[in-house]
């Protein structure tokens, strides 16, 4: 099928109305999550995810993809006016977001981030359209080894580009396959790691485990805290928010630059928009011609990030749609939720599904259209969401954690399950330990042994059989790269000579 | 060696302990063979490389000791303050009586024994608007979860 048909087709199933029903549910959905510091798209997706067992899928996903990329929206608002990210991503717009803020541009920074999100998704979406079919074509010859190289290749790179110790996010994705190896072994029955709990026969259930990572760890984290200073806009106008002929002059350029950072490390593998929006970030300051003004109110400073980690996000579903191999965490329970609904992503999926993948698609443009309202005319809205006290937030939010999981198989058991990851997680925020990765390892591990074994059925035994085909040997050398990076110490320090810069600018 | 000291080893040690703990129960399985790999042989290689890489932390955390103005810093290292005992107990207590109860006493009473409980974390809180929160909660929990979706509990009494 070519593209033309396929956008057709993809036009007929977007534009049905419980298509745009379900599309416009969850955009504003992640608006939500995304201004409301504390609660990430991870886990507004994951509480959604039990809610969709009752779509059909098509819809599920163009709800759920929606949260994901509403969310990047949303996060900058918060990190605008009250100096804290929405989301993780947005943690670098706060650097140049609230001095804009503070000298009373609000409106300003909140026009210019909703316009550079929209053109930093379309540009990814475009290569979503163009590079998605092809490499699924592409990825039709691969065996089993070269799926193991590929996933291999997703692993190492979400760890190894990282902000903090590369070892100890290294350690966090085999503490993922270590988690991921729980339940039945599918090729022997062997129970293995269950200890006797009937519960655990399926495995942890992934809806506990990234609520509890990242949904039940935040709130641990920010109860009893104290709330944050809200800069006080006062009503938002439309003409505040335009900016000058100069000033659009001085965003266009970072805006392409960041779009384009961020679709090469959306579409890698394992990197999400976090790295995006942090290279997108230094880049930027590394070629301007005035780098002193950056942390001080930069329009380049916000609108080269915003486009890289919404541009991201959407890029990451290359890999998801053609190889199957989530982009990045939250694509990753976005994967979770096609396989609950009977899909097997993969080079496949768009010849099986064509309607299902270019409804996706073209939903990502209605989406995108309808966060563009969401986000310009109706700020007001959001940014009075912003002024609900946390403290009577947090309850509802870990209530609504309980029953989410808790509807996943109807057993109180997933309830502890979501507590003890949410300990665990929170220890693991105290000593600089990474969640995502414990998540991709989680997803992705199953896969990776199932490859690995047919591998050396097929291969008897032989472990050169992963160099020998020449798509797998260059995926190994990939990863054998990135492994090296870490021990090279001249790379790594080039690395992070460029990274504390930005963060010591923080304050 | 103080006890600041043993508190910055501790992570390290701790994913080492979990890589051999690991390593001693995927012994119990089947390992197989590299041709036909069993169910133990995965977790076995998974569990060495977990220990090595607790080993990488903690010669990570001796380098950055030796060197204290290394490049390498953790951005992480500034002042976390003192562990927050408060908030980790009251999240963990409300979430434990939450499950608790949820199919004994119903939803909404479990809903309200979170509200209060979480409530304690704070160091200020106010009961009238936490009984806001708990109206809120009882009538869009109950009419999503339970007449929505159909949950097996009840909004009061036994399921």
């Amino acid at each position: 099928m070519d593209m033309l048909n396929g956008i057709e087709l993809g036009l007929q199933t977007a534009l049905s109305w419980h298509a745009l029903m379900y599309c416009l549910i969850g955009v504003s959905v992640g608006t939500f999550v995304g201004v409301l510091p504390g609660i990430g798209a991870l886990a507004a997706i994951s509480l959604a995810l039990p809610l969709t067992y009752y779509l059909d899928p098509t819809d599920a996903l163009i709800m759920l993809a929606g949260i994901f990329y509403g969310a990047q929206y949303g996060g900058s608002t918060a990190s605008i006016l009250l100096n804290l990210p929405g989301t993780a991503t947005a943690a670098i717009t706060c650097l140049d977001g609230y001095p804009l803020a503070q000298q009373g541009k609000a409106p300003l920074a909140i026009f210019v981030t909703a316009i550079n999100s929209f053109i930093g998704s379309s540009f990814a979406i475009i290569l979503v359209m163009g590079f998605a079919p092809l490499i699924a074509e592409f990825a039709l010859q691969f065996g089993a080894a070269d799926y193991f190289a590929v996933i291999l290749l997703g692993l190492v790179a979400a760890s190894t580009m990282t902000l903090g110790s590369p070892f100890k996010a290294l350690a966090m994705v085999v503490f993922g396959l270590a988690l991921g190896m729980v339940g039945t072994d599918v090729n022997t029955g062997q129970f293995r790691f269950t200890f006797g709990l009937f519960e655990l026969a399926d495995g942890f259930s992934i809806v506990a485990l990234a609520m509890g990572l990242f949904g039940v760890a935040e709130i641990i984290a920010n109860i009893g805290q104290p709330a944050g200073v809200m800069q006080n806009v006062g009503k938002i106008r439309f003409r505040d928010m335009l900016p000058t002929r100069k000033e659009w002059k001085t965003i266009a350029w970072p805006t392409l630059r960041g779009a384009s950072i961020g679709s090469f490390v959306g579409a890698l593998p394992g990197t999400g928009p976090g790295i995006a929006s942090l290279m997108a970030y230094a880049v930027e300051k590394r070629i301007s011609k005035h780098p002193e003004t950056f942390g001080k109110g930069a329009l380049e400073g916000i609108s080269a990030p915003e486009a890289a980690n919404n541009a991201s996000v959407q890029a990451a579903f290359i890999p998801t749609l053609s190889l199957g191999i989530p982009g990045d965490a939250v694509v990753a329970v976005l994967m979770g939720a096609m396989i609950l609904h009977g899909i097997t992503p993969g080079p496949n999926l768009i010849n099986e599904q064509p309607q299902m993948f270019w409804g996706l698609i073209m939903s990502f443009w209605v989406g995108n259209l309808l966060l563009l309202v969401l986000n310009v005319p109706l700020i007001g809205m959001w940014v009075k969401l912003l002024s609900v006290p946390y403290r009577l937030l947090y309850p509802c939010v870990l209530i609504f954690i309980c029953l989410g999981v808790y509807s996943a198989n109807n057993n109180v058991f997933d309830i502890f399950v979501v507590l003890g990851f949410g300990i665990l997680g929170y220890l693991m925020r105290r000593a600089a330990f990474p969640a995502t990765p414990v998540l991709l390892g989680f997803i992705l591990g199953p896969l990776l042994e199932e490859n690995f074994r047919r591998a050396m059925l097929l291969s008897k035994g032989n472990l050169m059989v992963f160099f020998e085909s020449p798509i797998s040997a260059i995926f190994m050398g990939l990863s054998l790269l990135f492994i090296a990076s870490v021990f090279l110490p001249g790379v790594r320090a080039r690395l992070s000579r460029r990274t504390p810069k930005i963060l010591e600018d923080d304050d | 060696m103080n006890r600041h000291q043993i508190s910055l080893y501790l992570p390290g040690a701790v994913v080492v302990v979990t890589g051999v703990a690991i390593a001693m129960v995927a012994n119990t399985y089947p390992l197989g063979t590299l041709l036909r790999p069993g169910p133990g042989f995965f977790p076995m290689v998974v569990a060495v490389l977990l220990s090595l890489l607790g080993l990488g932390v903690l010669g990570e955390t001796w380098a950055a000791r030796a060197t204290p103005s290394a490049p390498e810093a953790e951005p992480d290292d500034t002042a976390q303050g003192p562990f927050p005992w408060r908030s980790v107990l009251c999240t963990c207590a409300s979430v434990l009586v939450f499950a608790l109860t949820v199919e004994r006493l119903g939803f909404v009473p479990a809903s309200c024994l979170l509200i209060a409980i979480t409530a304690f974390a704070e160091t200020e809180r106010s009961w009238i608007k936490l009984g806001f929160v708990a109206l809120f909660i009882a009538v869009f929990g109950s009419a999503v979860f339970i007449w929505g979706l159909g949950l097996p509990i009840q909004a009061f009494g036994a399921s």
